[in-house]
């Protein structure tokens, strides 16, 4: 498991989505908005969706986030993926756990090939909610890079202090920061992260994991969706090898 | 040491709860304060309801509340443990706790959930003419965000 992966080609921008429920003040289409705040509710508690991604597609990750002020309007997520819009042939099942405290839920498999995906939801409220989440694969970089990061969180609260010294906060609320640096990328590699970059550049979000098993006990704890708070600094370190510094900010 | 508390009957008990928080909370555990006297069998279940949809649902037993003690005569606040985030938000609730199998409350064996006066996690909406008119005791334990 490499250390550093970004979650780029998100299906569900070219799939057509349809929902078996669909609260309309809370429509299908905010899944698409890249606001965490902006959701899509059902007005059920057990409800799907349905993805058709338009051709087969490899698919080898899945990560949701949460809505951060109110957290996750779903208890469970399972995948099932279909070659064809048959839904009662499902070939392949995954099913993902959700982190409440982390805001995350993620999983990574082994590379899929379909078009198809039903996805149903459970939830212990009257309704399903979704905020944003990432179907696809990851972008492949490749090996014999080397990564270090470093990660700070903006404190978002308003505090105040009154003549007593005694500390008044209105909620509790953090932005993470992430100052990374890849290093020892080769000229085709670079090709891969310039692709990203001009895709992306500072106005879309995408999904990142930062950590693998032997560097946190939980890989969501750094991960989750991010914009790249400014145009990345690329630096020819020596011949045919170079470095790329970049900032990422946590998504809200 | 003296308790007040209700024996789980065929019936079960129940508690009505009201979550009058503006933003939804993800609950992360449900801790009754039960009463353990001398049982040798059973199967219980806890249940979150709202209205008439079931918010959450988890079956323990006789010796997840003994949890390896060795006494017979235990007071203890149990915690059922929500595998997954099970997110409430504002609304009235009922907890009730039923016996699934192998339970016949005798005088010897029962279960029961105690009461206590003056619960500050359970406000009553109510004033109590006597100590047996209190609520079961009841905690809670919702997930909060952490930092990384």
């Amino acid at each position: 498991m490499n250390p550093f992966e970004i979650y780029s080609e998100n299906l569900i921008y070219q799939a057509k989505i349809t929902a078996s429920s669909e609260n309309l003040q809370f429509p299908v289409i905010n899944l698409l908005d890249p606001r965490r705040t902006k959701v899509f509710r059902s007005l059920e508690r057990e409800t799907k969706l349905y993805f058709d991604f338009n051709e087969t597609s490899e698919i080898n990750a899945f990560m949701a986030v949460d809505d951060k002020r109110n957290g996750f309007g779903v208890s469970t997520i399972d995948l099932k993926f279909y070659p064809t819009s048959n839904w009662s042939l499902a070939t392949d099942e995954q099913s993902i756990e959700l982190n409440a405290q982390l805001g995350v839920g993620y999983k990574e498999f082994t590379k899929l090939e379909y078009r198809f995906c039903e996805m149903s939801l459970f939830s212990s409220l009257n309704y399903c909610e979704l905020s944003k989440i990432f179907i696809g694969k990851k972008l492949e970089i490749g090996r014999s890079i080397d990564f270090g990061w470093s990660i700070k969180e903006n404190d978002l609260s308003k505090k105040t202090l009154n003549r007593y010294g005694q500390v008044f906060v209105d909620t509790i609320n953090t932005q993470k920061v992430f100052n990374c640096r890849l290093s020892l990328l080769d000229k085709d590699q670079l090709d891969k992260i310039y692709y990203w970059i001009n895709y992306y550049s500072e106005i879309k979000p995408f999904f990142v994991r930062i950590g693998c098993d032997n560097m946190v006990n939980d890989t969501r704890r750094f991960s989750g969706m991010v914009y790249l708070s400014d145009v990345p600094t690329i630096t020819n370190s020596s011949f045919g090898r170079y470095n790329l510094s970049f900032s990422l900010i946590e998504a809200m | 040491m003296k308790f007040v508390m209700d024996v789980i009957k065929e019936n079960g008990l129940e508690i009505d709860l009201v979550y009058s928080g503006t933003a939804r909370i993800q609950l992360g555990a449900i801790i009754p304060y039960l009463y353990f006297h001398n049982l040798i069998s059973g199967e219980f279940i806890l249940t979150i309801v709202n209205g008439l949809d079931e918010v959450f649902v988890k079956q323990f037993n006789y010796l997840d509340i003994k949890n390896g003690k060795t006494e017979d005569y235990i007071h203890v606040y149990h915690p059922i443990v929500c595998p997954y985030p099970v997110p409430i938000e504002n609304g009235s609730y009922t907890i009730g706790i039923y016996p699934v199998s192998g339970y016949e409350p005798t005088g010897n064996n029962f279960l029961g959930w105690i009461k206590q006066h003056e619960d500050i996690q359970v406000p009553m909406s109510y004033g109590t003419l006597s100590d047996a008119k209190n609520p079961y005791t009841i905690r809670f334990k919702e997930y909060s965000r952490i930092h990384s």
